[in-house]
């Protein structure tokens, strides 16, 4: 009978150990805190740089579009212009074929103008995407897309002026 | 029936008050000190007061481990400042009636608890503030492996970037 008692008797907990237990977890739940507090101040600089850097690709894609767009006009103009070169730009690039290296260069330069144009308007889609999200507060898929278009960007204008020194 | 009213004044953290032997659990009064009530058929009643050092837990190294990853390589940890001291307070109480005792715990000096105010006899048989051996020992141990959990992770990202 006495010991059917003393099993029903509740176990003495070790208040020693389940505090020890606690500080350990308190310690730990500071940690988090700490974690969650530098997470939320590196989304909110973040937020901040790429609302920045929104605004420099879009500039950056405005400038390069309008160049692009003026030189294409400018070099169709004078295509068309000129009736010795109206056989398109390659005629031209043979009229200007060994005159000077540099003039090589642009010319070589300008034919990888549809490359450099695209990039622009990638950095413009990736930049407009940029700024969609922002506004969901996705920084992740926003500095995703505008990592992208500059890459892009940057690969294909590494090629276009790798391909004129060529 | 002998009463015991202990109350502590703005108490460390991960304190610990034993009376008669048995931990108790404080409760917080408005002004966030300690409170301890106790009845005892006893004359006498002995109080030891200690703190637990995180050092000196079971599985230190474990919860250390722990809180290096999760603290980002330990650049979000708490600062580890007063960890290592001691609070060594044993005291024989001797009961009539309703008693109280109103104590304090400091923070530097030598003495680890002062007595504000009370009306029963007391008789300190252990009252000091010290620095715990283990603790330090350990902290110590700690400090390197963290140096070396460094210098590994710097090497690994320098295998990673520059001989993939």
């Amino acid at each position: 009978m006495e010991e059917e008692l003393q099993a029903k008797q509740p176990k003495k907990v070790d208040y020693k150990s389940v505090m020890q237990t606690r500080m350990n977890v308190k310690h730990l739940g500071k940690v988090l805190a700490n974690l969650a507090f530098f997470v939320m101040a590196y989304c909110l600089i973040v937020s901040f740089g790429s609302f920045i850097t929104t605004l420099i690709a879009f500039f950056i894609a405005f400038v390069i579009i309008v160049f692009m767009l003026v030189i294409t006009i400018g070099s169709l103009g004078l295509i068309y212009a000129n009736p010795n070169v109206a056989k398109g730009w390659s005629y031209a690039t043979a009229v200007m074929d060994g005159n000077s290296s540099i003039v090589n260069f642009f010319i070589t330069l300008f034919q990888s103008i549809p490359y450099v144009s695209a990039c622009g308007i990638l950095i413009a889609v990736g930049a407009i995407l940029c700024l969609k999200f922002s506004k969901s507060g996705k920084h992740t898929t926003r500095y995703a897309f505008l990592g992208i278009a500059i890459a892009v960007f940057v690969v294909d204008f590494i090629l276009a002026v790798g391909g004129a020194i060529k | 029936m002998n009463r015991l009213k202990l109350t502590i004044k703005s108490p460390p953290k991960n304190l610990c008050v034993e009376i008669d032997g048995e931990v108790f659990e404080p409760e917080k009064n408005d002004f966030s000190n300690y409170c301890y009530s106790v009845e005892t058929e006893k004359e006498t009643m002995k109080i030891v007061i200690t703190r637990f050092l995180e050092l000196e837990t079971k599985f230190w190294w474990l919860w250390q481990i722990l809180y290096f990853f999760v603290s980002l390589f330990g650049i979000l940890d708490l600062k580890q400042e007063n960890r290592q001291l001691k609070i060594l307070y044993s005291a024989e109480v001797e009961l009539n009636g309703d008693n109280f005792i109103d104590l304090i715990i400091n923070k530097s000096g030598d003495k680890a608890v002062n007595i504000l105010n009370t009306n029963a006899e007391i008789k300190e048989t252990e009252n000091k503030l010290e620095k715990s051996k283990t603790a330090i020992k350990r902290k110590k141990i700690i400090k390197y492996s963290k140096i070396v959990a460094w210098i590994l992770i710097f090497v690994i990202v320098f295998l990673v970037i520059f001989l993939r």
